[in-house]
């Protein structure tokens, strides 16, 4: 009996036994578990010498396979390569099957060998989790026919009416010993002693027995949660199933520290479940305010699974539509990166080695400037130059050509990612659609930022150290083309930073008086641009070392609409104490409602006395103390230091009571006048307040009101000197003008 | 990811330094004075990169000369409305250093 | 021919390249992204007023794992260029990918550059292997042992190029 059904695709993993088995919510609201088979199809070029051995070597090999001679397209290589392909009937055993065989013949150029499940799947069916279909099964669950029936680049998809189950402890296991689980489930709230954990294991799984929900979202449930819960089902003998599929463990990946481009990465274990899907809010890269939906929009885009689109990088990401576009068209995936530079001369590498043009801006304050900023520019350029690395490399800001493989896995993502910014621009907060169209655009933004240093990684598939290159050069055209535009028109451009300029011309205030600009620049580039909006001010920082130097990219000001925007100052700010961030974010907004450089002047006396409160407030105890605790990475492992880091310091304390923190990961501390001057935050027992170090804070928030102050002529200096005077020193409310290009001075 | 070659900001500090010795052996006033130099050719380091220039000192040289210039437009044009103005009267305020429609105006 | 030098030997190699760049073209295949441009133009000017017709000659590959190490070699033909290898075992220290496979790419690339060295000089630069990478260093010894030529220069500025008995 054949039985059709529509629904949503909600999980997709291999089976020894039933080849694939997929997982489906229809739209009864079952879910129900069909299984099909589903061989895997690799293969190896190489000498024919060795390819016959190969085919008699894989004769003998256990597994049931199906061998042929074919031909396919790679990339890089014009013509037909020939090939042996090999049919695995068991999706599950083609992974060790590959193995195997690349030991023993490890000189052959091996294609679709390690491809995801979950992509291949999707290359043949246009699937992707949560696609909507139409499927047709037989009653003991296999599938006979299955037809996607919506695309990833669908606006309003329909929403799905998911169950989930919301997993939450009281506390941060890293700081203190939870000592309760709170459980929520729709409108059910259900809290559950940690301790004794028998009662709760025995609840935990009478819930999801009697919810059944398809996703699990927890809070530190890769790291701490789930493996305790694991370990003590195991030690009480109580079995729990987090998995909807019966009969099998969860997939449990472990904790690593590895060094990239620089520096420590740093990923927690994670774990994995069967025909549900397990999502840690901690352990989410895409994880932010709008929570649940950017993880789907990255998994609907990239058909990766829900619970590894949830944890992997952006270049996954990317890499994952790369091999889609290729599987779906015909060409081979490639399993190593083998493409080598052409030759080039030395002098042709001075030229095309280098990043996007980064201009040194006018220091001083400005007011009534506009920023315009070209759309994502290096995806736009890629895909308007054809930039792919089997293309040849542009010579024009455009083609001629038919699109290559990267233009043809972008445009659609440069599309939707347009339309939706566009949309989000007219529609109003409350719109219900609202929140959903902010995660789908966070997860365009993660991807799209990602997909042109993908081009230039050494291990990307598809990447080309030349076509990293020309995107950059083209960039850099752009960008020069727009200066010139500005120029022709009358504007000064004050600074200049990859895909943005910063334009001012007298009289030109209003964001439409900007129009012909953008146009023109648009007209001359072929490049979308867009006004970010005009300042009511805005002042471009010298470097702290020398007032004369000017820094690209280092700038605070504030909007017409009264927004405020601030780029590289104190760039570790996030691991700043929140006492300072607030200070300084309150001293701004004094600064914020001015709208000339007389008002700002006018104000500065009362931004000093947001300072002086503060100091006051600290110098009195009256600051509470989490809001003084700093973060700092940790860039190597304990011994390896020489002098140790406070980071380093409040480690050590950490390790005393057991606790322990890998490289790359955060630590947070206070800084105190006692023992080694540091008091880790993850201590059972706070420090006495009276022990803070409080000069060392004062020092600090002195430091970051200065990076405020000194474009009005206050430097660190002058500010001690009047903290110093006392409250009847009178301040000079001259007017700061520019004497020249370089300085602004307060007379 | 792919950068092989130093930043011209790299490559500036680089020549920067190798000129450490002759700033050691001058006069203080003097270390000064040519530390301006050198912070005034920061200001064209973006045109130096995309004039990919095999010697980029010469490009560096080139902007000091530029910056130098520019002070000499501004001094000149200052010079000269003092001078435009009969009587030798000190600004008091900026206001004054701009010149009124010529040496008629001035009191 | 090999040099075991701190920073693989750059300035000694940088001043090879210049030299070699006055009379002819020289290829450079980059295993390490050490190539800087800026020291060889300077070691150029020192030797000729001709900067842009001799830094023409140098031409460049990098490659940036060890798979491509080999494939960069198997694809440059045989001339009678003199061709330089910067840091050539730098992407064979990465942890990826595991000892005895670094090994085997590693000797399928020493018979590339005997297959090169047929024709024109080769000369390979290599850093001194840190303590971390302990592991590797039989991938020193096995250049050292085909090289026909192992020079060790304690610090970089050792041994100008001048010295080398590749010229006179």
């Amino acid at each position: 009996m054949t039985r059709e059904f529509s629904g949503w695709l909600l999980d997709l993993f291999d089976d020894a036994r039933d080849g694939v088995v997929l997982w489906f919510l229809t739209r009864d609201g079952e879910r129900i578990r069909l299984h099909q088979p589903f061989p895997i199809t690799f293969s190896a070029a190489g000498p024919a010498q060795e390819l016959r051995a190969a085919w008699h070597w894989l004769r003998q090999q256990p597994e049931e396979i199906k061998l042929a001679r074919t031909q396919g397209h790679d990339l890089f290589v014009s013509g037909p390569v020939t090939l042996l392909s090999v049919e695995v009937a068991s999706a599950a055993a083609q992974p060790r099957l590959f193995q195997r065989m690349s030991e023993a013949f490890p000189d052959l150029t091996y294609y679709d060998a390690d491809v995801n499940l979950a992509l291949r799947f999707a290359a043949v069916y246009n699937t992707f989790p949560l696609a909507h279909c139409r499927v047709s099964c037989s009653d003991d669950g296999l599938v006979e026919s299955l037809e996607g029936l919506d695309s990833p680049w669908d606006l309003d998809p329909e929403p799905v009416p998911l169950r989930i189950l919301t997993l939450e402890p009281d506390c941060d296991p890293q700081h203190a010993v939870p000592r309760v689980l709170r459980v929520s489930y729709e409108k059910f709230n259900y809290e559950f002693k940690m301790d004794p954990i028998r009662p709760l294991l025995i609840n935990l799984r009478g819930l999801l027995e009697r919810f059944d929900p398809d996703i699990l979202l927890s809070t530190w449930g890769d790291t701490w949660l789930l493996p305790l819960l694991l370990e003590e089902s195991e030690h009480h003998n109580l079995p729990l199933p987090l998995n909807r599929e019966p009969n099998r463990g969860v997939i449990h990946r472990k904790e690593k520290s590895y060094f990239s481009y620089g520096v420590i990465v740093y990923h927690g274990q994670q774990i994995h479940l069967y025909g549900r899907c397990h999502i840690d809010r901690r352990n989410s890269s895409l994880w932010g305010p709008d929570g649940l939906d950017g993880i789907l929009e990255s998994a609907r885009l990239t058909a990766l699974p829900m619970q590894t689109a949830a944890r992997t990088s952006p270049g996954t990401g990317i890499s994952s539509m790369q091999i889609l576009t290729a599987m779906r068209g015909g060409t081979l995936v490639p399993w190593h990166k083998q493409q080598v530079e052409r030759p080039k001369s030395a002098l042709d590498l001075l030229k095309y080695d280098q990043g996007g043009m980064v201009y040194q801006p006018i220091t001083g304050v400005h007011t009534n400037v506009a920023e315009i900023d070209f759309i994502s520019m290096y995806p736009s350029i890629m895909v308007r130059c054809n930039i792919s690395p089997e293309k040849p490399v542009p010579t024009f800001l455009g083609s001629n050509e038919e699109p290559g493989l990267i233009p043809q896995t972008l445009a659609p993502l440069l599309k939707k990612r347009v339309t939706i910014k566009t949309e989000l621009g007219k529609m109003k907060p409350w719109d219900p659609r609202y929140r959903r169209y902010q995660a789908a655009s966070s997860a365009h933004k993660w991807l799209l930022v990602t997909c042109f240093g993908y081009l230039g990684y050494k291990n990307a598939r598809f990447g080309r150290i030349e076509s990293h290159e020309a995107v950059t050069t083209w960039g850099r055209e752009a960008l020069l083309l727009a200066k010139e535009a500005a120029e022709d028109m009358g504007f000064t451009v004050l600074h200049m930073y990859v895909d943005g300029l910063w334009v001012q011309q007298e009289g030109y205030e209003r964001p439409e008086q900007f129009n012909p600009l953008l146009k023109e620049v648009a007209d001359r580039t072929g490049l979308s641009i867009a006004l970010d909006g005009v300042y009511r001010w805005v002042t471009f920082l010298p470097s702290r070392m020398n007032s004369k130097v000017p820094v690209p990219n280092r700038y605070f000001g504030f909007f017409q609409d009264g927004s405020f925007k601030m780029r590289g100052i104190d760039a570790r700010r996030h691991d700043m104490p929140e006492f300072i961030v607030k200070t300084q974010m309150d001293m701004l907004a004094v600064l914020g409602q001015a709208a000339t450089l007389p008002e700002i002047q006018a104000r500065i006396p009362q931004v000093l006395g947001v300072l002086r409160s503060a100091l006051y407030n600290l110098r009195t105890g009256r600051v509470p103390l989490d809001q003084l605790v700093m973060g700092q990475r940790l860039s190597r492992v304990l011994s390896a230091y020489k002098t140790p880091s406070p980071a380093a310091r409040a480690l050590m304390q950490l390790n005393e009571i057991g606790k322990d923190k890998r490289p790359g990961q955060r630590v947070r501390f206070l800084y105190v006048r006692t023992g080694c001057g540091v008091h880790a935050w993850d201590l059972p027992e706070k420090p006495d307040p009276l022990t803070i170090d409080v000069a060392l804070y004062r020092k600090l928030l002195i430091r970051a009101a200065g990076t405020i102050l000194q474009p009005f002529g206050w430097t660190d200096k002058r500010v001690q000197e009047w903290l110093a005077g006392g409250l009847n020193e009178e301040l000079s409310t001259g007017i700061a003008i520019q004497l020249e290009k370089r300085e602004s001075v307060l007379i | 990811m792919g950068r092989t070659l130093p930043s011209i900001t790299m490559e500036f500090m680089q020549e920067q330094e190798s000129f450490s010795r002759f700033r050691r052996a001058l006069r203080r006033s003097d270390q000064l004075a040519l530390d301006d130099l050198f912070a005034a050719a920061r200001n064209h380091l973006a045109a130096a990169a995309y004039a990919a220039n095999a010697l980029p000192m010469e490009t560096f040289l080139l902007s000091m000369l530029l910056e130098e210039h520019k002070e000499v437009i501004r001094l000149r044009t200052l010079v000269e409305s003092v001078v435009g103005q009969a009587a030798v009267r000190l600004p008091q305020a900026p206001d004054d250093a701009v010149p009124d429609e010529g040496p008629e105006s001035a009191s | 021919m090999l040099v075991v030098a701190p920073h693989a030997g750059m300035p000694l190699m940088v001043e090879l390249a210049a030299r070699l760049a006055l009379n002819g073209t020289v290829r450079v295949l980059d295993g390490g992204n050490r190539f800087n441009i800026y020291p060889v133009a300077q070691a150029v000017r020192r030797l000729t007023p001709k900067l842009e017709g001799t830094l023409a000659n140098i031409i460049l590959s990098r490659a940036f794992t060890c798979y491509q190490v080999l494939t960069l070699l198997e694809e440059t033909p045989a001339a009678s260029t003199p061709t330089l290898v910067l840091d050539l075992l730098s992407t064979f220290l990465d942890e990826n990918v595991r000892l005895p496979e670094s090994r085997r790419l590693l000797q399928l690339s020493i018979v590339q550059l005997k297959r090169l060295s047929q024709s024109a000089p080769v000369i390979m630069s290599a850093k001194p292997l840190l303590r971390l990478s302990a592991d590797r260093l039989p991938l020193l010894e096995l250049l050292e042992q085909s090289s026909t030529r192992a020079v060790h220069l304690e610090s970089q500025h050792d041994a100008p190029a001048a010295n080398l008995p590749l010229f006179g």
